[in-house]
């Protein structure tokens, strides 16, 4: 598409050679319950994966699989059990000063699920839109004007003067998922973490938004981690789809591979279950009452193997490693064979 | 069937010191006992307002400037706060599209349960709440040891979850949902759409269900609506309407979906932008993206919402009124 522009890209990533984000080892858990009869969930367990400059990669799975939490430990927003998070080759330390917070904050930014509490309720849009301008001291005067309306713009939110002075709770639901994806546009960083920015708007405006990310991701090599339950929309936006299931990594690799052959049980699961608009909408059907899985008492062994048609004795004994079975593909399911 | 629910003509928007926003441009829309009718739309064309407006929720600076709102034959819009009040959770019940955050965050998800049920049980029964509360949340396919969980313990989805068990909790007999499952994958979606499906055909409740999730609704709903710019464009039965849907915007938003499989490839959304809804146009309002539109006749006129095949409503004028789909 823009060969100049990809030529520069891989130069870039090229020089760096190492990767912009490395996760080794994450593990979450959360205590729930009264005093003296806690739980331990156990949300992100032993997670590993890395990210290049200008890569996009989807994160599909479970609701409640353990997604958010994530990327809240990569965004800085919760400190994780267990294991490690780089950026730029350089661990993120357990405690940040407060200049390293808001150098962190210029890289990476977060769009929350949840646009209906992640915007300050009392502050206009205009002030929500300036207000990182200014702190990372990106723009002055009259540019932050400028740009709050351009960022307005590029969101869809048209004509943009109409929204500066508007309040969140004047806007509708899609109006605001877009203002907070405006507001983490606004620092141009180095990695969005977006948890499904896109669930609130419709197919048109929603495709508005993944090429807006795109070119973004194009012109100024931004990274995305982008959370979703859309496949079709995981497909169009990443190079990459990670699938995860009762809090680990069930199968990673290219995202045409990933949906158009599935390994793993459960993302074929998923994959039957989702809507194909290319062949009339319709879903197949697939049997949806069986139990999700319990993340306070995981079996010893794969925790897909109540639910799997393809359970062997081998996935109940322990839990199965998630193995390379082909260059940049994995899977965590004994039954599929290494491809040579 | 019989009709449970007749909106006539409403009209409803918000009045701020700025502007006013049309955001309800005279709809009107019929329910039957135990229907299920699916509403799809672009992104602030008017939806919530709807639904707040049916409910007596819209508030401040929002009102509703004409209309009727007939549950049971029951002119809700004339009705005091106190009496909808009364009847909220046990004639009508309304999941709001900022579900995950109308749980009281200091209240474990067993007292909001309890709570909901006690307004209209005078019983103070807590044994009956208990397994209620639990039989709920099952019903989601949440386990009940989240009873003791608080909101911000529940990831995002089975926040939603717990909001669509307690809309049920009273057996309400309808129910408006506002985008409720959009942070489920889909198969807890369709998990959960399933049995709220059976219940409504046991208890024969009846269902608007608002989403940006077409297909979903193709596969639940018996009717569906689409809106744009505060206006019903097109109705008609689920599976009518998406097969052979008439009105252009209906048409672009089906074309806007990207395929799940093959090559990635990009495509774009409808050319154009929203419309201001501070605008009231005398033309189509879909008029200045249409790829059909007629200049002198779509842009002077707003065409009304006919029915122009069996069951199949539309507004536009590519559709005389009762022509067999000539265009
Ligand atoms: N602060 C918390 N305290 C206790 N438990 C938590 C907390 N946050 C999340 N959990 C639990 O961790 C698990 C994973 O939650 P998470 O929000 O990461 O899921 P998710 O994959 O984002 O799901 P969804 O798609 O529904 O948003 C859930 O079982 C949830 O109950
Ligand atoms: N309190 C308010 N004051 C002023 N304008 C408002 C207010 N609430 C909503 N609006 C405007 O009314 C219009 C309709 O909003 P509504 O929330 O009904 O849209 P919607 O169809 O539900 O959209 P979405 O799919 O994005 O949730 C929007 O353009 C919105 O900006
Ligand atoms: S590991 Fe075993 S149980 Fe788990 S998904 Fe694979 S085949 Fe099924
Ligand atoms: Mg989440
Ligand atoms: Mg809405």
């Amino acid at each position: 598409m823009l060969p100049v522009n990809s030529i520069r890209k891989e130069a870039k990533i090229q020089s760096e050679h190492n990767y912009l984000l490395e996760i080794d080892n994450l593990s979450k858990e959360f205590k729930i319950g009264r005093l003296g009869k806690t739980q331990t969930v156990y949300a992100v367990s032993d997670v590993n994966f890395k990210l290049k400059a200008g890569e996009v990669v989807a994160l599909v799975g479970e609701s409640g699989s353990g997604k958010t939490t994530l990327a809240r430990m990569i965004g800085y927003l919760y400190q994780p059990t267990a294991g490690t998070i780089k950026l730029h080759n350089q661990t993120i330390p357990q405690h940040l000063s407060r200049r390293e917070m808001l150098r962190f904050r210029r890289r990476v930014q977060m769009i929350f699920q949840d646009p209906f509490s992640s915007l300050n309720p009392l502050q206009s849009i205009g002030y929500i839109l300036s207000r990182p301008l200014k702190v990372h001291k990106l723009a002055t005067g009259v540019a932050i004007q400028a740009r709050v309306i351009e960022l307005l713009e590029q969101c869809g939110l048209i004509p943009a003067e109409q929204y500066i002075n508007k309040l969140p709770h004047e806007l509708s639901g899609g109006q605001r998922q877009r203002v907070v994806i405006a507001r983490a546009l606004a620092v141009s960083p180095q990695l969005i973490l977006a948890d499904e920015p896109t669930s609130m708007l419709d197919v048109s405006i929603r495709l508005d938004i993944m090429n807006l990310m795109l070119d973004l991701k194009e012109e100024e090599g931004i990274s995305y981690i982008f959370i979703t339950h859309d496949l079709a929309g995981a497909h169009y936006m990443a190079d990459r789809i990670i699938i995860m299931y009762a809090g680990y990594l069930v199968e990673m690799g290219p995202s045409d591979q990933v949906i158009n052959n599935p390994l793993h049980p459960y993302t074929q699961l998923l994959k039957e279950a989702a809507p194909k608009p290319e062949s009339g909408l319709k879903p197949g059907k697939v049997d949806t009452t069986q139990e999700t899985p319990d993340l306070t008492a995981l079996p010893a062994g794969c925790p897909f193997a109540s639910r799997c048609p393809q359970v062997g004795a081998a996935c109940l004994q322990q839990l199965p490693p998630f193995r390379e079975i082909a260059d940049g593909y994995w899977v965590r399911c004994p039954e599929v064979a290494a491809k040579d | 069937m019989s009709s449970l629910l007749e909106i006539k003509n409403l009209v409803a928007g918000y009045q701020t010191t700025e502007q006013e926003i049309y955001a309800v441009r005279d709809v009107s829309l019929e329910l039957n006992k135990g229907e299920f009718l699916g509403i799809a739309g672009e992104s602030g064309c008017g939806k919530s307002t709807l639904a707040y407006a049916i409910t007596g929720l819209l508030e401040h600076p929002g009102k509703i400037t004409g209309g009727q709102v007939l549950l049971q034959g029951e002119d809700l819009i004339k009705k005091t706060p106190a009496e909808l009040r009364q009847m909220r959770w046990q004639d009508f019940s309304l999941v709001m599209q900022a579900s995950m955050n109308v749980l009281n965050p200091v209240m474990p998800i067993r007292e909001q349960f309890y709570d909901t049920m006690a307004v209209h049980h005078p019983k103070d029964d807590a044994r009956y709440f208990e397994e209620r509360a639990q039989e709920l949340l099952e019903l989601v396919n949440i386990s009940p040891k989240y009873l003791e969980a608080y909101p911000h313990q529940l990831s995002g989805g089975m926040k939603q979850r717990v909001v669509i068990a307690l809309a049920l909790a009273l057996q309400p007999s309808l129910v408006i949902m506002d985008e409720p499952v959009t942070a489920l994958d889909v198969v807890v979606q369709r998990g959960i759409l399933q049995q709220i499906d059976q219940l409504r055909q046991k208890l024969d409740f009846s269902i608007i269900f608002i989403t940006h999730d077409l297909s979903l609704l193709v596969e639940i709903a018996d009717t569906i609506a689409i809106m744009y710019a505060g206006q019903v464009v097109e109705k008609a039965k689920a599976i009518e309407l998406y097969q052979n849907p008439f009105h252009p915007y209906t048409e672009a938003l089906m074309q806007s979906f990207p395929p799940l499989l093959g090559q990635r490839k990009r495509r774009h959304g409808i050319a154009g932008h929203p419309p201001n809804l501070a605008i009231v146009r005398p033309g189509c309002p879909f008029f200045e993206r249409c790829p059909k539109g007629m200049a002198g006749i779509c842009d002077v006129k707003n065409p009304e919402l006919k029915e122009v095949d069996s069951e199949h409503y539309v507004a536009c004028q590519l559709y005389p009124e009762g022509s067999e789909n000539t265009v």
